[in-house]
């Protein structure tokens, strides 16, 4: 159904944040191109008529009362952290706006 | 040529909830860092979401005040994206079957008219965290305090046709959002945030123009300026041949202009898909009637009152609806007193000056309603004069008294013919240079002999009685000459 | 005594601890001493840390003496895999990426054993982030299997079904999203129970598939598995997918056999009726193995013996169940793992890479993860991306509901359902590493009980020619644990005793 080539996965690689090197690429990219094959497979059934399933439990979301709980305290949520300042985590400069 | 201009708005607006949408970490602004957060809201592994009952609840009333259908079944989304203030690389939205949709608000311009502005659709989601960028050097400072606080998202059709429809959506909607408690409508403090959606097209044409965005606008100023910029801007390009670049821009307030955001040419793929943690959110009817049951007073509802039962005029109704607390209180006072229209000016241009000066809210204003009634209607019947109403309510604001004892301290007006006569005799005998100008034909000296009367009377004296006596002494003596 | 200690089931180990007869400390120590000796030949554990862990069952002791209330598990040692969070104690998934992570909360779960009274002894190896049928892709070292010097011991939770094999825990904790929890108590001989999703809270188990995930029990035998898995179901507030479901006492119903002649009914006293899936067996999707084909015969004969009506089914939308579990499983994936950006928590960005945000998270995540998890981010990314959502994401949510459907109209004909748990007897180390697709269809048996969110369980049925473990999986509809235990629990009872595999029998002196 696609064509899982090189070009593709260096894309999907970038979107998801990971840096691949040449070599990675060369290797990744067959592997990857199997196994989309093999999942094409899914394309074989007619299901247009069947609802997707989104939501295992089948139940509705249950609800959280609006009542302060307990915060971690600042040393403790920062405590992972590698780098930190002044009770904020640090982190290289962001350039453009989201 | 001429052109139509063509604006949707996209509002966030962070619900007055204790606690976070997923968590129960506190939602309150302006805490230290970092103070305010948990491992859900840090995006920690293993970490779940678990919705607040009141987001919802408060969501839900936003919709029906706008007017919106509620969905019985709606379903939370991940929106998937790196950036250090979103933790989990993902936000939690709702992207197809939002919680409502279809719904209207009336944005009413100044001259009393209301324009009609369809809302698309109203949808939950949570906040990201806040970037602090530092002048110079290679880092960024990141606070997760605001990561997670609910959101409603209001989206508009583009209905809107100029910048100042804009702003009077926006201030009725933040007004709304206010009168049910459900946003605190704080721009600065970034609870109620604009974006703007922008195109113009030729007046006989029928497909859209390009549209830019418009984005974090935080203040109804800039709203419309960076509007009215970016709308010339566009007829500008249009107008020399050229075309709109679909993009981002951002308004600077202090240049005036807008300018488009860097980096981002490449749109963004946020991977939509439905949010496995959460299953459907589902309202019934017994639910959605229940929350309707509990809907406070809308503006609409204030500016009906004031129009219609109180018979107010467009610009009084406009002045005094701003603010939810100062139309309840005005309408207090307009139903004690019998000088409807005289109340009204004294709440426009006294009270609310006491409120502008001293910076506080009607909340902390210290004269009640009532005397506030009974000061206007002593004006009316010419029991005080104005300058004395003016004394009276000084004293009762800065003394905190009731009415009846600074009227007691003042005096009420003397209006008592005899006494006033024998004073107005007395300032003519001893004034007949200015008798000399009346008889002349200055007739406007009138006022000077009033003055003169009020100084003897220590400001208590009728004015218009004093005009009439005058007047008809004044005229006699001329007669005789 | 210290060796022998490490022989006994939990539900010995928790009476005689009660009883006075030994202490929580002496137990503790015992399989301590047993890592501590012989880990370093199996690698089932990435973690230990014996101060806490004696000092819990000191704690145990003490509350003994002072005579409170005992809880389930009173001094009874828990291995964690360490896809589960536990405070105090570095979590990594497996990964490079969380290295030293020290987790400020504990899971559900691990709350709950420890409210019980149990132990926890360490944190157990994974394929990375459960990505694995084989624990190769554990970013920090091989865990071998007990049986077999050459074998894998299966994955994703190959360190928790090691533990166990080889005595170093009678209880763990391992998580299945498409067969981890089954798929390695098979090849280890041991039992493991993947609950109906919903069943135990994911709060603190990290997050693979959302909608798949389950925290499931493990251990040497059916009872003691019924206990732990008492232990940690129920519902928790703290995760919305929870399901509100009253817990049964797993281990009280487990030798219930209503039925005058004592044979093996249901409680309205007709016998049990089993349907094996043709689609799984003989043919086994891609043909078993005959030492497999084998064992299940036997074991679905000794169904039979115990009273069981055992008779041919189908799932007709099998084969579609590998495809589309890796489509939903690695979409979920692919967004789970964003989070992993070296911003709040594992090992700094390297240094390279620390003024540009963009190439931080790019290098940081190259650096920390490995082939596996990078091909599932990969992968889950497409599936997700614009143009390809439609055509496979929501496809195979579709597909899911078929698979969902031919369980659901099987269960209305058949009380279990029973197949074999995994195609083969065992792989060796190294055969499938370089093969990802050869891999994933090491779970084309157990993948679709996770699709139709249903519990199943594989329990010791014999053993290869090559003296590797063979398992048999049952699987019961949504909440009927209780029913799939008694089953099981019987099958077992009606077997030769527990196998411990050989050369790891030494007395520690």
């Amino acid at each position: 159904m696609s064509d899982l080539d090189k070009e593709e996965v260096v894309r999907l690689a970038k979107l998801a944040r990971l840096a691949l090197t040449d070599a990675e690429v060369e290797r990744l990219t067959p592997q990857l191109a199997q196994v989309v094959a093999h999942i094409d497979k899914i394309n074989e059934l007619d299901t247009d008529a069947v609802p997707a399933t989104s939501h295992a439990t089948g139940e509705t979301l249950p609800l959280r009362e609006d009542r302060e709980g307990q915060s971690l305290p600042v040393q403790t949520a920062l405590e992972n952290a590698p780098a930190v300042e002044d009770g904020y985590v640090v982190v290289p400069r962001i350039l453009a706006e989201h | 040529m001429s052109y139509r201009t063509v604006i949707g708005l996209e509002v966030h607006a962070q619900l007055s909830t204790a606690t976070k949408a997923f968590c129960s970490c506190s939602t309150r602004f302006g805490d230290l860092p970092n103070r305010n957060t948990c491992p859900v809201c840090l995006g920690m592994p293993g970490a779940l979401p678990v919705l607040n009952r009141n987001a919802v609840e408060l969501a839900v009333r936003v919709a029906f005040a706008l007017g919106c259908e509620v969905r019985k079944t709606s379903i939370f989304a991940r929106k998937n994206y790196f950036y250090p203030d979103l933790p989990k690389g993902y936000q939690i939205t709702q992207y197809d079957q939002p919680l409502a949709e279809n719904g209207r608000l009336s944005a009413p311009l100044p001259d009393g008219s209301e324009v009609p502005v369809r809302i698309r659709r109203i949808h939950m989601e949570e906040d990201a965290g806040k970037n602090i960028h530092l002048p110079g050097g290679n880092e960024s400072l990141v606070d997760f305090n605001r990561c997670g606080v609910p959101l409603v998202e209001i989206v508009t059709e583009p209905d809107i046709s100029s910048p100042q429809v804009a702003a009077a959506y926006l201030k009725e909607l933040r007004n709304v959002l206010r009168c049910l408690g459900a946003c605190d409508g704080n721009m600065e403090q970034g609870s109620f945030r604009c974006d703007a959606n922008v195109s113009v097209m030729c007046e006989d044409a029928t497909a859209l123009g390009t549209r830019t965005e418009l984005k974090n606008i935080n203040s109804f100023k800039f709203v419309q300026r960076g509007l009215e910029y970016e709308i010339q801007r566009q007829i500008g390009i249009l107008e020399a041949g050229g075309s709109v670049v679909q993009e981002t821009r951002l308004f600077d307030p202090r240049s005036g202009i807008t300018h488009s955001m860097r980096g981002k040419e490449e749109s963004h793929d946020y991977r939509y898909f439905p949010e496995p943690d959460l299953p459907p959110l589902v309202l019934d009817d017994a639910w959605q009637d229940a929350v309707r049951e509990r809907r406070p007073v809308l503006p609409a509802d204030y500016r009906k009152r004031l129009r219609d039962e109180l018979g107010l005029p467009p610009y009084d109704v406009d002045v005094l609806s701003a603010d939810k607390d100062v139309a309840e209180y005005s309408i207090a006072v307009l139903s004690h007193a019998r000088d409807r229209k005289g109340a009204s000016n004294w709440l426009m241009t006294e009270v609310l000056a006491v409120l502008n000066d001293r910076r506080i809210a009607i909340a902390d204003f210290p004269v009640n309603a009532a005397d506030v009634a009974g000061l206007v209607d002593l004006l009316a019947s010419q029991k005080l004069s104005a300058p004395l109403a003016k004394e009276v309510f000084a004293r009762m604001w800065q003394e905190r008294r009731s009415l009846a004892e600074c009227v007691a301290s003042v005096g009420t007006q003397d209006s008592d013919e005899r006494h006033l006569l024998a004073i107005c005799r007395t300032v003519v005998e001893n004034s007949p240079v200015e008798v000399g100008k009346y008889v002349a034909g200055k007739t406007q000296i009138i006022g000077w002999f009033v003055g003169q009367a009020m100084k003897e009377t220590r400001g208590k004296g009728n004015p218009r009685i004093l005009t009439r006596m005058f007047t008809e002494l004044l005229d006699a003596g001329k007669s005789k000459q | 005594m210290t060796n022998e200690l490490t022989r006994y089931s939990a539900v010995a180990i928790r009476d005689m601890v009660a009883t006075g007869v030994v202490s929580s400390a002496e137990v503790c120590t015992a399989f301590l001493d047993r890592i501590g000796a012989m880990d370093k030949r199996l690698g089932a554990f990435l973690k230990m840390d014996p101060e806490a862990a004696l000092a819990q069952a000191r704690e145990a002791d003490a509350k003994r003496s002072r005579g409170e209330a005992l809880g389930r598990l009173h001094g009874v040692p828990v291995a964690v895999k360490d896809m589960i969070v536990t405070r105090g104690i570095e979590t990594t998934c497996g990964s490079k990426i969380l290295a030293g992570f020290i987790p400020p909360y504990d899971a559900h779960v691990v709350e709950r054993i420890k409210e019980e009274g149990g132990v926890v002894l360490g944190k157990t190896n994974l394929d990375e982030f459960a990505f694995g049928s084989s624990n190769e892709n554990s970013g920090y070292k091989r865990c071998g299997n007990p049986w077999s010097r050459h074998h894998v011991p299966g994955g994703s939770s190959g360190g928790s079904a090691a533990a166990v094999s080889a005595g170093f825990a009678p209880l763990a904790l391992g998580t299945d999203t498409g067969g981890s929890v089954r798929q390695p108590a098979s090849l280890c001989g041991v039992v493991g129970l993947k609950p109906t999703y919903g069943r135990v809270s994911r709060y603190g188990v990290v997050a693979f598939a959302s909608s798949l995930d389950q925290c499931g029990p493990m251990a040497g035998d059916v009872r003691d598995t019924a206990l732990l898995l008492s232990v940690i179901a129920g519902k928790d507030p703290r995760d919305a997918t929870s399901a509100d479901v009253l817990v049964p006492d797993y281990v009280a119903t487990l030798g219930q056999r209503p039925g005058q002649d004592g044979r093996w009914s249901m409680d309205d006293g007709r016998r049990l009726r089993i349907g094996v899936p043709k689609e799984y067996f003989p043919s086994g999707a891609k043909g078993l193995e005959p030492d497999v084909a084998s064992t299940i015969t036997k074991a679905l004969a000794r169904l039979s013996e115990l009273g069981a009506d055992v008779e041919e089914t189908s799932l007709p939308h099998s084969p579609y169940a590998i495809p589309a579990y890796y489509v939903l499983a690695v979409a979920e994936a692919s967004s789970n793992l964003a989070r992993y950006d070296s911003l709040r928590y594992g090992p700094k960005c390297p240094e390279s890479a620390r003024t540009d945000l963009e190439q931080c998270y790019m290098q940081a995540r190259a650096a920390g993860f490995g082939d596996e998890v990078k091909r599932r981010i990969i992968l889950g990314t497409f599936a997700l991306s614009a143009g390809y959502y439609d055509a496979y994401y929501v496809k195979a949510m579709k597909v899911r509901t078929l698979i969902r459907r031919d369980f659901d109209a099987a269960f209305r004909k058949f009380d279990l359902l029973a197949a074999p748990t995994s195609p083969v007897a065992g792989f060796r180390l190294g055969e499938l590493v370089d093969d990802p697709l050869t891999m994933y269809q090491m779970d084309v048996l157990t993948v679709p009980v996770n699709l139709a969110d249903v519990p199943g369980i594989s329990v010791p049925a014999g053993f290869s020619s090559a003296g590797l473990p063979i398992g048999l999986q049952l699987i019961a509809p949504r909440f009927e644990e209780a029913r799939l235990l008694r089953a099981a629990y019987a099958f077992e009872q009606a077997g030769p005793p527990r196998a411990f595999p050989p050369g790891w029998d030494e007395v520690i002196r």
